[in-house]
């Protein structure tokens, strides 16, 4: 099984190193739609579905837990799961993403591992296409 | 608030992680200025705790950076790639030594600034009040930090 990524940052360099840790993890990606921020990222998912968001928390105009609201909000977008991937990693922080939304929070600088394994616990898919037993990683995780 | 030392130890691991993990760049701390620096990222933040970093590269090294984390050939590296990498890195190592001062508040930070410089790194006299220099040599050069904190140092 292969899906769709919408990756949310404003550098550039960060949005390409995800997309390349999500590739060399094993997840098929048929589709990686990309965008500088919180704007962007709902101008690009009009028209394209994506399985999984991967925000991250400050960008210019929109940021990342404004987009988590505008998410929220939208009856078509609200299900689809978000992973903040930030420099800001307090706990005050965490619950705020928590609150609007967020399954999964992935702090800077991170290993490939740490984009896998949320990944891997937020959708529900293991590297070999399989979908998992939803218990299977209950404890697991920064939430 | 945390001592001096404890600050200096906080920042200087923020470092490290951010180089080691992001960009595979393993270096040592090192007495004095380094060497000359021309390209300098600030950001500045507020919240518990307010001040400015900034962060020092040679061009050198800020190559090696894009090289290690993008996986480039010299040839498709230029300025603006560059320029986010520092950019990128200077707020992970904000955001990294912030939650090591205070892991329970939310700090604001700013976009990082970036400028190419003509510098040696020594800003003068009367920029050393309230400010923490460190210094780190790796293969490809050096790379420096400086902490400006009124209210912690």
């Amino acid at each position: 099984m292969s899906f769709n990524v919408m990756i949310v940052d404003d550098s550039g360099a960060m949005r390409s190193v995800i997309k390349k840790v999500i590739a060399i993890s094993g997840f098929k990606m048929s589709l990686c739609l990309e965008a500088g921020n919180g704007r962007e990222a709902l101008e690009r998912l009009q028209g394209n579905w994506v399985d999984v968001i991967i925000s991250d928390i400050n960008m210019p105009e929109m940021g990342g837990l404004e987009l988590l609201q505008a998410l929220r909000q939208d009856t078509l977008y609200r299900n689809i799961p978000a992973i903040i991937v930030s420099t800001e990693g307090s706990r005050e922080r965490m619950k705020e993403a928590l609150d609007r939304g967020a399954k999964g929070f992935i702090k800077k600088p991170f290993l490939p591992e740490d984009i896998r394994s949320v990944l891997y616990d937020v959708i529900g898919v293991g590297t070999d296409g399989e979908y998992q037993d939803d218990s299977r990683n209950a404890d697991e995780g920064d939430f | 608030m945390a001592n001096i030392k404890t600050i200096q130890e906080m920042l200087t691991r923020a470092i490290f992680e951010v180089f080691e993990k992001m960009y595979y760049i393993f270096s040592e701390p090192l007495r004095g200025n380094g060497g000359n620096y021309q390209m300098k990222s600030t950001i500045t933040f507020s919240g518990s705790a307010n001040g400015r970093i900034q962060l020092l590269l040679s061009r050198e090294i800020a190559e090696v950076m894009v090289k290690n984390m993008l996986n480039l050939e010299q040839n498709e590296i230029d300025l603006p790639i560059m320029a986010d990498c520092v950019k990128e890195s200077l707020n992970m190592i904000c955001g990294n030594f912030l939650r090591k001062l205070d892991p329970e508040r939310v700090f604001d930070l700013s976009f990082p600034t970036f400028e190419m410089i003509s510098d040696d790194g020594d800003e003068g006299p009367e920029a050393t009040d309230h400010r923490m220099d460190l210094t780190f040599v790796a293969d490809d050069g050096h790379i420096k930090v400086i902490l400006t904190a009124p209210d912690m140092l």
